[in-house]
């Protein structure tokens, strides 16, 4: 096991790697140049001598070779360099915001298993029947609406309309249940049908038929034989949704003003602020990569046929 | 019959309504088994046989509906009891036993979790006791190292040792019958001797009644006091083995025991045509394309099952002259 996880976080080297250096290219090949961009912001526009006297205070007049190998030396030591716009290390910029979108990733996710676990079951279930039909629809509804127009009618009804709920930032629980619903329910959406779709196999397997004919009560077949292995598919998908999560979801942080990485790395994208976008990329990478590292783990605790195979390989 | 039977199956009829129509998969099969003895239930695949074993136990799934019937057990109707009382018959009164072990144990859990769920869903009893009981039924199976083996997952296991713990798990709460749906067709011969064997030996012991689906007349021959012969969802023939065997009166039972290989013989006679496709069964009797015996009579409607000997009774319009 431990093997395992030491292999798989030797991986990360290689993969931020390539994509420190895919964003480097990708940074570069934009068009827009930083400095001029910072000088713009009073509204006057700059001299070129003042444009070319920050380009070279903030090395971009050198090669791209050297710029990239300049970064990756401070890189290596966890310094992600500073970001052009505030002078601050990225670093803690980003990690500064970082428990905001853990808690809405959270709470989304949260939201997202209350929702989508009973509706994917009942689904199944009563397949074909009232249950099922309103599932689905609720489903196709929630997997078709776009979130900010969901985000904008909570918003609408909740905070402004009977005002029980703030209408955006960062506070209490009270402030997190609107974006995290605006979240959570797109995702929920697509989970109840991957849920239905494996409950229903499961559903049809040799051992659920056995266990009725064990005389077993339905609530165990459900919960102990079917659930477990119908969850399986659906636990592979969620270290992917859990890593566009932590990403910032970037449309919901910016419509409740959510102070989290998303829009952090949106508004340095429109800035050009290199630093921070690369360190954004590096910092999601890991992030990536550490998510479905702890997908895998859990999926071994689900079925032991990974577990026991991984054991005598060792 | 000089004995009682246990289980009674009257006139039972499953049918499957898909999009290409009623699929008629038991058509009016009827049968009994007494405490005790063996029935063997032999017919070409997909003949239902597995369905009337589901239909028993009421575990048909829908498009799958059962329709008419009466399954009589101890007393109750099983086709008419509230699921409540359905579960705790299940199991308790009357066990499964499918044809692969592999897929009829959850791969996720393990043999003792499984095993012991069945006795403490049953009784009252502490986890600890279950667990204790199920080392005891593993072990006489002739399991090795049982304690071991309560803490494994089925693909830990070989075939013969899953299709084992199957029949434990079945006969966990000492059912009255036991119905085997192709207990060892997915195992090689030598392992399918041994089941046969404890199954046997487990059917002394517990007086149990079986009922064996099978394709195989060389277990039926070995294993079963009566056999029951089932074409196109239908008892066509119905006796104590030996006399079915030694006098068949169907002419598909005819069919049915020339095909089967014999030393000294060099040919095989298979049983020549197709299975009717159970979508549109003709009025007439369903196996009249392929019967070489056929007459005019046999146009007219389905012929009943009738006795024709002391327990045996063969379901055709044309057994006399030429049977027995």
């Amino acid at each position: 096991m431990w093997r395992y996880v030491t292999k798989r976080l030797l991986y990360l080297v290689p993969v931020l790697f390539g994509v420190s250096i895919i964003t480097f290219g990708l940074i570069n090949l934009a068009p827009g140049d930083p400095a001029e961009l910072i000088l713009c912001s009073g509204g006057v526009e700059p001299t070129k001598e003042a444009v070319e006297t920050l380009r070279a205070e903030l090395g971009l007049n050198d090669p791209l070779y050297v710029q990239y190998g300049r970064w990756l030396g401070k890189a290596v030591h966890l310094d992600l360099g500073k970001s052009f716009r505030t002078g601050r290390p990225v670093a803690e910029e980003i990690f500064s915001r970082f428990p905001a979108t853990l808690e809405l990733a959270c709470a989304a996710m949260a939201f997202m298993v209350c929702l989508a676990l009973p509706a994917g079951i009942l689904s199944a279930l009563y397949r074909h029947a009232f249950l099922d039909h309103l599932s689905r629809f609720g489903a196709l509804f929630g997997a078709s609406l776009p979130g900010f127009w969901l985000g904008l009618m909570l918003i609408y009804f909740f905070a402004v309309k009977l005002g029980v709920l703030p209408v955006m930032g960062r506070g209490g629980l009270r402030h997190l249940v609107l974006p995290a619903v605006t979240l959570g329910f797109g995702l929920a959406a697509v989970y109840a049908r991957i849920l239905r779709a494996g409950m229903l196999e499961v559903l049809g397997q040799d051992y659920i038929r056995v266990a009725r004919a064990k005389g077993l009560k339905e609530k165990w077949v459900i919960g102990r034989h079917a659930l477990k292995n119908a969850l399986l598919p659906a636990v592979t998908l969620l270290g992917m949704s859990c890593g566009h999560l932590l990403g910032g979801a970037v449309i919901v942080e910016t419509i409740f003003a959510w102070p989290g990485v998303g829009k952090f790395a949106v508004d340095a994208i429109f800035n050009r602020d290199y630093p921070v976008i690369q360190g954004y990329a590096f910092f999601m990478a890991a992030v990536f990569v550490l998510v479905n590292l702890l997908v895998d783990i859990s999926y071994v605790f689900l079925d032991p046929r990974i577990r026991l195979e991984g054991g005598n390989s060792r | 019959m000089s004995w009682a039977p246990v289980l009674k199956v009257k006139n039972l009829s499953t049918y499957f309504y898909t999009r290409y129509g009623v699929i008629k998969a038991v058509n009016g099969a009827s049968f009994t088994v007494a405490a005790g003895k063996t029935l063997g239930l032999v017919g070409e695949s997909g003949c239902g046989k597995s369905v009337t074993a589901l239909s028993i136990l009421r575990l048909i799934e829908p498009p799958g509906r059962i329709c008419s019937g009466e399954v009589w057990l101890n007393g109750c109707d099983l086709l008419k009891i509230p699921p409540r009382q359905l579960r705790q018959v299940r199991g308790r009164e009357i066990a499964l036993v499918f044809q692969d072990p592999l897929t009829s144990l959850n791969p996720v859990l393990t043999i003792g979790t499984q095993l012991a769920e069945t006795i403490d869903s049953h009784e009252e009893i502490s986890r600890a006791e279950a667990r204790r009981r199920a080392v005891e039924l593993l072990f006489r199976l002739g399991l090795p190292d049982p304690e071991r083996l309560m803490r494994l997952y089925p693909f830990q296991l070989s075939g013969g040792m899953r299709q084992r713990v199957m029949v434990a798990m079945a006969l966990a709460l000492r059912p009255k019958v036991l119905i085997a749906d192709e207990p060892t067709t997915a195992l090689d011969v030598t392992v399918q001797a041994q089941i046969l064997a404890e199954l046997k030996r487990l059917q002394e012991e517990l007086g149990m009644a079986i009922v064996l689906i099978t394709h195989d007349l060389g277990v039926v021959a070995a294993m079963t006091d009566e056999v029951a012969v089932m074409y196109a969802g239908t008892i066509v023939e119905h006796g104590p083995v030996a006399e079915v065997f030694d006098r068949p009166a169907h002419p598909y039972t005819r069919a049915l025991l020339r095909s089967v290989p014999r030393l000294g013989r060099e040919e095989l006679a298979p049983v020549e045509g197709q299975p009717p496709s159970l979508l549109n069964l003709p009025a007439h009797c369903a196996f009249l394309p392929r019967c070489l015996q056929a007459g005019a009579a046999c146009r007219g409607e389905k012929p009943e099952l009738r006795e024709i000997g002391p327990g045996h009774a063969a379901a055709c319009h044309r057994l006399f002259p030429w049977a027995g």
